[in-house]
């Protein structure tokens, strides 16, 4: 049976991903309430980086990569609802989600966007089947919200460009094949003009990469140092000095995933099962208003996935503002953090000190770990700004540097 | 408003809003403020001729539904109204509508069902206590309120009834011809019974209210004495079922053996599921309404040499506003699909702890935004801002849905 459009139906599908997963994919383990223990590759080793390429390579080539990517790049051609269903079904198998997340979310679709046809057709099968992971370098140490202010620079040297900068709080730096990364070409225009956007190869000399270590411990981010690194310039994505509108397009191609996804890579469960055991465990089940606060939780965490698949829609036939991309991740991140901050609530004490097989180091982890919700991908702040000047049409703010030659404005 | 409405539901909604843009702008609620009945049965009807006293009724009564879905068209009217504050007992004459066709008997059917559909009868249900709660306990829900405890029913001569006790918060209760009352049964639960609004003993009460563009009223039964098929069939599955105007289940779905696919859920349950989704359509009608002036007038109003949204301060509170609108459309949406499914109880409660929370957010924010203008009488922002906040109350305040929904979500239940 197919939807009218050629397109397998819904059902077919789902039952098609369960039969398969079934199969072929080792289950997640679960803990005593029935929730899934997700493992955390967010720093994955040398075995585990080799095992999750293998995987993916299976899965592609079962069909069940790509799912929303034309066919003739590797993909299924298949739409967010096929997608939807493969995540709801594929949530309690271990399959390299994460792994692969940022690099086949964000980066391969901005390729399929702004590509030329053999850019597509060298890299986007191979994001696809796992052999090439990409991450974006984006922010660097002198702004993050300031994008377009970026300092890092690209010289053109005959048929290449040499990259001198540092680049920052990229995701999962240690472990990446290719960046897409934006320098400046052009120092005698405003700064949005003068950007170009490069395919950089993370294994070309000059790149050195040095892990950050974040507030919840963990080091799953990275800062950049380029050092005379060598791009031809066949690895130009986009027109040279148009990279800000690749930029653009990339982040709200990240936005919406974020607001689909929860930015965790797989949908996210609301988490309402795991809050009722946690309240149970303190034996606060019984309190009226603890109840409801999960209540409400749990009401808002499912009208949001309701939401973002209602927006992410209606931007994708026409009939809203791409602009609104920026709700998806406002809201994932208001839900997330709520649900983060309920959990520390619940765990009361039991989140200040916690014996090491003890679950609540999770909530207090978790916390911790949602406090960059707002600030990465683009801060919650710029996302309002985004929704309210590309969605509801108001005015800037004026800027100091908007129409003025870069090299002529003040910057740290 | 949807995006997937179909061609028939698009043309439905805007000739909608095309008649009451016209007709009944806001200033026209604003007219009708002191009015004793609180709406015109002139307009009324016309609202009717448009159809939206039809979607719950069987087509054998007059009543019938542009798509087949009559809570997905009736949601549709109900958004369109809240953006300009429609006055008039609409919503309150669909659910005595929706609860006739579902348990009357065809005598009761075919005396009340044409004049409702038609706008000839108006009417409203009576089943609030007053209290935080609502009635319709629900299986599994951590609330579950006795409902019509403030109302008894008791046996009277000749197979009739004599209802006694008092209802709150019944919205144009007052001028409406007909009241649904629900009323404690001897054996235990809840009767639904028909009773005129003229009947002997009847008394309404119209209250000061907070929302100034909708009456509500109380009403007093003082030994309201019923004949016996004044009784409408039996809200409860835990009382006496041995009643049976309660067989009925020939509503306008045709299988609707049990509407929601839960066995458990009573009628009164399904009323309040009813009146939640329609009610939090009508919520998010207003919301946009009013997040569209507030928008407007952002763009529009200059200080410091600039428009004020142009300022953070005020476009990053509009960025949220439109979060929390689209928050609220899709918890609309997923209550309207779920309604004729197993989910109905929990989306429906899902849409009034969303909507409860985020649609008083919205109101307020948009005071704020108007600023000193926004604090007027003659400006409307107010009169938005009554409906939503009011809105989180009526049929079950946001904290007695999340109680609902604890339940649901694997809460113990108090018993």
């Amino acid at each position: 049976m197919n939807n009218g459009d050629g397109r397998e139906s819904l059902a077919d599908y789902r039952r098609r991903a369960r039969e398969w997963l079934a199969a072929n994919v080792e289950a997640l383990p679960r803990r005593a309430d029935g929730t899934v223990v997700v493992p955390d590759r967010s720093q994955p080793t040398e075995t585990e980086l080799a095992e999750a390429r293998a995987q993916q390579q299976v899965l592609h080539a079962a069909g069940w990569a790509g799912i929303t990517y034309p066919e003739e790049y590797g993909g299924q051609g298949l739409g967010l609802d096929h997608e939807a269903v493969w995540q709801e079904e594929s949530a309690g198998y271990d399959v390299p989600t994460q792994i692969f997340a940022v690099s086949q979310n964000i980066l391969g679709p901005t390729i399929i966007a702004f590509g030329s046809h053999e850019q597509k057709l060298r890299h986007v099968p191979h994001i696809l089947d796992g052999r090439e992971i990409w991450l974006q370098l984006l922010s660097e140490p002198s702004g993050g919200s300031d994008l377009a202010g970026l300092l890092t620079r690209a010289d053109r040297d005959g048929p290449s460009f040499v990259l001198n900068g540092q680049k920052t709080w990229s995701t999962g730096a240690g472990h990446a094949d290719f960046a897409l990364c934006p320098a400046r070409t052009r120092w005698d225009v405003p700064k949005h003009r003068g950007i170009t956007m490069f395919m950089v190869d993370m294994h070309s000399p000059g790149v050195e990469i040095c892990p950050i270590r974040q507030i919840n411990g963990g080091a799953d981010f990275c800062e950049e140092f380029l050092t005379d690194v060598t791009v031809p310039s066949d690895r130009v994505l986009g027109e040279e000095n148009e990279g800000w509108r690749v930029a653009r397009g990339m982040l709200e191609i990240e936005h919406a995933w974020v607001g689909r996804s929860g930015g965790g890579g797989t949908r996210r469960p609301t988490g309402v099962a795991e809050l009722v055991s946690l309240a149970t465990s303190r034996r606060l089940a019984g309190d009226r208003g603890v109840q409801r606060r999960v209540a409400a939780l749990h009401a808002l965490a499912r009208t949001h996935d309701l939401m973002s698949v209602r927006v992410s829609k209606g931007i994708e036939d026409g009939r809203l503002s791409p602009g609104l991309s920026g709700i998806l991740k406002l809201g994932a991140d208001i839900v997330w953090q709520r649900r983060a901050e309920l959990g520390l609530d619940l765990a009361g004490t039991g989140s200040l000190a916690w014996s090491p097989e003890d679950q609540h180091g999770e909530w207090a982890r978790d916390y911790l770990t949602s406090r960059s919700a707002s600030i990465a991908g683009g801060s919650d702040e710029i996302q309002r700004n985004n929704v309210g000047e590309v969605a509801l049409g108001l005015p800037r703010e004026p800027s100091l540097d908007r129409d003025v030659p870069f090299d002529q404005v003040p910057h740290n | 408003m949807r995006l997937d409405l179909t061609e028939d539901q698009s043309f439905f909604q805007e000739t909608a809003r095309r008649f009451l843009e016209a007709e009944t702008p806001v200033s026209y609620a604003r007219g009708l403020m002191d009015d004793p009945a609180g709406f015109a049965p002139a307009v009324y009807a016309r609202a009717a001729e448009l159809g939206w006293l039809a979607p719950l009724a069987p087509e054998a009564f007059g009543g019938g539904s542009v798509s087949g879905r009559g809570v997905a068209d009736l949601a549709i009217v109900a958004e369109e109204t809240g953006r300009v504050l429609f006055p008039g007992p609409l919503l309150e004459s669909n659910l005595a509508a929706a609860a006739i066709a579902r348990l009357g008997s065809p005598d009761q059917k075919a005396r009340h069902l044409p004049d409702l559909v038609a706008g000839r009868t108006t009417a409203a249900l009576a089943w609030s206590s007053g209290d935080d709660g609502w009635p319709g306990p629900v299986a599994g829900a951590a609330v579950g309120v006795v409902a019509g405890a403030g109302v008894s029913a008791e046996p009277a001569s000749g197979a009739g009834w004599r209802l006694s006790g008092v209802h709150h918060l019944v919205p144009y209760g007052s001028s409406v011809d007909l009241l649904v009352v629900a009323a404690a049964l001897p054996p235990g639960g809840v009767g639904l019974f028909l009773v005129p609004a003229g009947s002997t003993g009847v008394t309404p009460r119209r209250m000061d209210t907070f929302d100034l563009s909708r009456p509500l009223s109380s009403i007093e039964l003082a030994g309201v004495d019923l004949p016996g098929e004044g009784l409408l069939g039996v809200g409860t599955d835990d009382g006496n079922d041995g009643n049976d105007g309660n067989d009925g289940n020939d509503g306008n779905d045709g299988n609707d053996g049990d509407v929601y696919g839960d066995a458990e859920g009573s009628e009164l349950d399904r009323l309040l599921i009813l009146a939640s989704v329609l009610q939090c359509a009508e919520t998010v009608g207003a919301m946009e309404r009013c997040f569209e002036m507030t928008l407007d007038y952002a763009k529009a109003r200059r200080a410091f040499g600039r428009p004020i949204g142009s300022f953070q301060a005020i476009k990053h509170r509009l960025a949220d506003m439109v979060l929390w609108l689209e928050w609220s459309k899709a918890a609309v949406e997923a209550a309207v699909d779920a309604f004729e499914s197993a989910g109905a109880a929990e989306a429906a409660s899902v849409a009034k702890s969303v909507i409860g929370e985020h649609g008083p957010l919205l109101v307020r924010s948009a005071v704020q935004v108007h600023g000193g203008i926004g604090y007027t009488w003659e400006h409307d922002v107010h009169l938005f801002l009554r409906r939503v906040e009011a809105n989180a109350f009526l049929y079950g305040s946001t904290d007695f849905h999340r109680s609902r929904l604890a339940g649901m979500v694997g809460f113990p239940v108090p018993s």
